[in-house]
């Protein structure tokens, strides 16, 4: 394949996957510069995988492989405060945007952020490419290098965790 | 809770995404990512986890590095001057690839002021090499207005007149200028001279 048509192909990849890429590491985060700088990043090393001529048999599962490698690099390297010490710490989210269009962008989904940052972040990834990203327990297994079996518990116990999470949520209304 | 919750919670987490905007921008700057030259191997993502790779990465570098007696075509280029051949190397092609991987406004905010600082470096070399040429010259106001422009553009809505990155880019072309003006004076006396000359000739006619 010739370089142009890489580059579209490229494209086409970058459209399909640049949100629920954004997405897995905003989950993973909880900070959205962190996400969208991570987003690049995983794309940048798919170009330079794909446009070195190597071909990509399931880029779905490939680009969430480099995206998650991409998080552990990036967690090693600083540990990103999360999303509820910011709270804690009085962050006034309102502040962060002028563009009320911008802020109504922003905001949404908010509040799933919020409860992704109380989970433990073993059972972040796996919840959220199970039930998000609508990934099988097979495709997962393989993006975070872990046994089929110890996806499946993994994901058991986290969604117990998350259910508690909401309940809390729910109570304190 | 009941699965109702849950849907609403996954349903909440699914809406989340970039805005259009900051999905162009990114699309845009990933449209205009460079062929990997031969001599970045493709790794396989598979193994980024891996802090061997990371080691033997380096490994391999340092080793291209002191096998190649100076690295690839941009490493060398990162030494050039104006008006050297690898100069636009330097500048088109390496500090682009930097500019397109800044995201945030304040990184590229400080590249483009670590950029100024670069051409006042290389004023300096050049004067102290007595190679500040017209070429040289060309070259560096081009550049330096264009890190004026951006950092004006980056800077948008604040006042930026003390700045001191702008004010030291003032001062860098108003040095250049008074450089072309002194070197400039002997031609014009030579001018000067010849109209002088032509001026009397066409008297002597009359």
């Amino acid at each position: 394949m010739n370089i142009d048509k890489i580059r579209i192909e490229f494209q086409k990849t970058y459209d399909e996957y640049a949100d629920a890429i954004f997405r897995y590491c905003y989950f993973q985060m909880s900070d959205r510069e962190k996400a969208k700088d991570l987003a690049q990043d995983t794309f940048l090393k798919f170009w330079e995988y794909v446009a070195s001529g190597k071909q990509v048999e399931y880029v779905k599962s490939f680009l969430y492989r480099i995206a998650s490698n991409t998080v552990i690099d990036e967690r090693r390297k600083k540990k990103t405060i999360s999303l509820e010490k910011i709270t804690e710490n009085g962050h006034d989210w309102a502040d962060e945007k002028d563009e009320e269009k911008q802020k109504e962008i922003i905001y949404e989904g908010r509040q799933a952020i919020e409860t992704v940052a109380k989970l433990p972040e073993k059972y972040r990834d796996v919840l959220m490419l199970r039930y998000v990203d609508d990934l099988s327990i097979k495709e997962i297994a393989k993006i975070i290098d872990e046994k089929e079996n110890n996806v499946s518990v993994r994901i058991n116990r986290g969604l117990e965790k998350l259910k508690n999470i909401l309940n809390e949520g729910k109570n304190n209304e | 809770m009941n699965n109702k919750e849950l849907q609403n919670f996954i349903d909440q987490a699914k809406s989340i995404k970039m805005t259009a905007e900051e999905k162009s921008l990114l699309r845009s700057k990933l449209s205009s990512l460079p062929i990997p030259s031969p001599l970045q191997i493709a790794r396989s993502p598979y193994l980024a986890k891996s802090h061997f790779w990371t080691l033997g990465k380096a490994l391999v570098a340092a080793c291209l590095i002191v096998v190649l007696g100076g690295g690839s075509l941009s490493y060398a280029a990162e030494s050039s001057l104006p008006g050297q051949l690898l100069y636009p190397v330097k500048t088109k092609f390496n500090e682009e690839i930097a500019t397109v991987v800044k995201f945030k406004p304040e990184d590229k905010l400080a590249w483009q002021e670590k950029m100024v600082e670069r051409r006042l470096k290389e004023i300096e070399a050049l004067t102290e090499r007595n190679k500040l040429n017209d070429r040289a010259k060309i070259q560096i106001e081009k550049n330096l207005e264009k890190h004026l422009n951006k950092i004006r553009k980056l800077k948008k809505g604040s006042n930026i007149d003390d700045n001191p990155t702008i004010m030291k880019i003032e001062k860098a072309k108003t040095g250049l200028k008074k450089k072309e003006n002194r070197e400039d004076k002997p031609k014009q006396k030579k001018l000067k001279e010849r109209d002088d000359q032509e001026r009397d000739d066409i008297d002597d006619l009359d």
